[in-house]
């Protein structure tokens, strides 16, 4: 796909923002019970703007509760984590969960155009240029039913190029991507944390970036019961 | 920012056409087979054709209340939706909005012809008609705090009868209250005026109950 084209993403960070890293979320002893278990408790990090952070861990070691709790679907038990104000507002990330939340009966266009993303719906020309980016130009007025699962999953991705946030949740991204899908979406993150800003995503397969992301490691190791 | 939700709410009935189309036959359907059940007696049916009617759109309103948010949950869209677009209010009032346009307002334009089949005077044809178009928002607005709640179930059907019918039959009784008032020629503005009570009341606080309950079952 075109690397090269990467500059959707990057107009939301102004030069002066550039180079200076500044915490956009800072999470201080998070804890997250389901029902009896804690999936982990005491977890301290910051997530800085440049930064990528690939949280790792066993199946079942709470990496999609601890981003759903960041966003705010899921309610944590103890601890706090605190998004940083930008622009006198709280910084709203965009998550992209394990579903791909694409709607088979609208079509590739409208699935972009109906969609808010982080409070605001993007321009016709802005979805245009994305879903040429996915390579999914042709089908930009196809059912969204009649697309394949990794090109369901273009769509949602194609969200991140129109996003106007600082930050991106994404929850196992390279699921049913191809190849060079797998290539475009490493090139898009590190374009976007080189232009400041900051990517918290899980994966089972090992990342390729230039800069290697941070690991954070779940561990269920230790399992309390209360 | 509503407009667009509420855009995208139609837009996607639309294209599942016959998922709309569904619980209008329902209703149809239902109200038509008794002039055929019982004996073909005008005033029979008459007098019983107001509750006939309000019972069968009350629960082809139940019907339809499965579309509001079971899809977009399963594909993730609804936590899309609640996370990104600001007010997850709006997106309740969207849903809600689209929901009666698609079911309630045609059950409203249904019912004249329905007056006709039950054979009624244009008098409770009349109020058939102002119940239904006060009455079904209200349907519209309770079924989302509970198909809200158990979204997230698999089998939440029965449990979504069992929530919303209790609060249902208010509606029922003041809506077929009305029309068989003003089937005996009597002043109906007191059934009428209570009802809108009930969609003002509701239209206030069901946003918040509603957004409430989904957040509950997306958890």
């Amino acid at each position: 796909m075109k690397n090269e084209n990467g500059d959707e993403n990057n107009n939301q960070q102004t030069d002066s923002q550039r180079f200076v890293p500044r915490t956009i979320l800072t999470v201080t002893n998070l804890g997250i019970r389901r029902s009896e278990r804690w999936l982990f408790r005491d977890l301290n990090f910051e997530l800085k703007s440049g930064e990528v952070i690939q949280v790792v861990g066993e199946n079942g070691a709470g990496k999609t509760s601890l981003l759903r709790s960041l966003c705010g679907l899921l309610p944590y038990a103890r601890g706090e984590a605190k998004w940083a104000e930008i622009d006198e507002s709280e910084c709203l990330p965009l998550f992209l969960g394990h579903l791909p939340a694409v709607k088979p009966e609208l079509t590739v266009f409208e699935n972009l155009k109906f969609h808010p993303i982080a409070g605001e719906f993007a321009t016709e020309s802005q979805i245009e240029a994305a879903i040429e980016e996915v390579q999914l130009g042709f089908y930009l007025d196809t059912q969204a039913r009649y697309l394949s699962a990794g090109q369901v999953r273009r769509v949602g991705l194609a969200r991140l190029l129109i996003a106007q946030t600082p930050c991106w949740i994404l929850d196992e991204p390279f699921t049913s991507l191809d190849v060079d899908g797998c290539h475009w979406l490493e090139g898009k993150i590190d374009d976007f944390a080189k232009n400041g800003g900051c990517v918290l995503l899980t994966s089972h397969q090992s990342i390729h970036l230039p800069t290697p992301p941070k690991l954070l490691e779940l561990s269920n190791a230790e399992q309390f019961t209360c | 920012m509503l407009m667009q939700l509420l855009k995208r709410e139609l837009l996607r009935h639309w294209r599942c056409r016959q998922d709309l189309i569904n619980p209008l036959i329902f209703f149809v359907i239902t109200v038509s087979l008794f002039p055929l059940a019982l004996e073909p007696q005008g005033q029979l049916l008459a007098r019983i054709g107001n509750g006939i009617i309000w019972v069968a759109a009350l629960l082809a309103a139940m019907l339809s209340l499965e579309s509001m948010y079971r899809d977009d949950y399963l594909d993730g869209t609804l936590e899309l939706l609640l996370l990104q677009s600001g007010s997850p209010y709006q997106v309740v009032f969207a849903k809600i909005i689209s929901h009666w346009l698609t079911s309630g307002l045609p059950l409203v334009l249904m019912s004249p012809l329905l007056a006709v089949m039950m054979q009624m005077e244009s008098e409770s044809a009349i109020a058939l008609i102002l119940t239904l178009l006060i009455g079904t928002p209200v349907l519209s607005l309770i079924g989302s705090v509970g198909m809200g709640l158990t979204v997230g179930l698999r089998q939440g059907g029965v449990l979504l009868s069992l929530l919303v019918l209790p609060l249902y039959i208010p509606i029922l009784i003041f809506g077929a209250g009305a029309v068989s008032r003003a089937s005996m020629g009597m002043d109906y503005s007191g059934q009428l005026a209570l009802m809108g009570a009930f969609l003002v009341g509701s239209l206030s606080l069901v946003p918040f109950a509603s957004v409430a309950a989904i957040k509950v079952s997306i958890r």
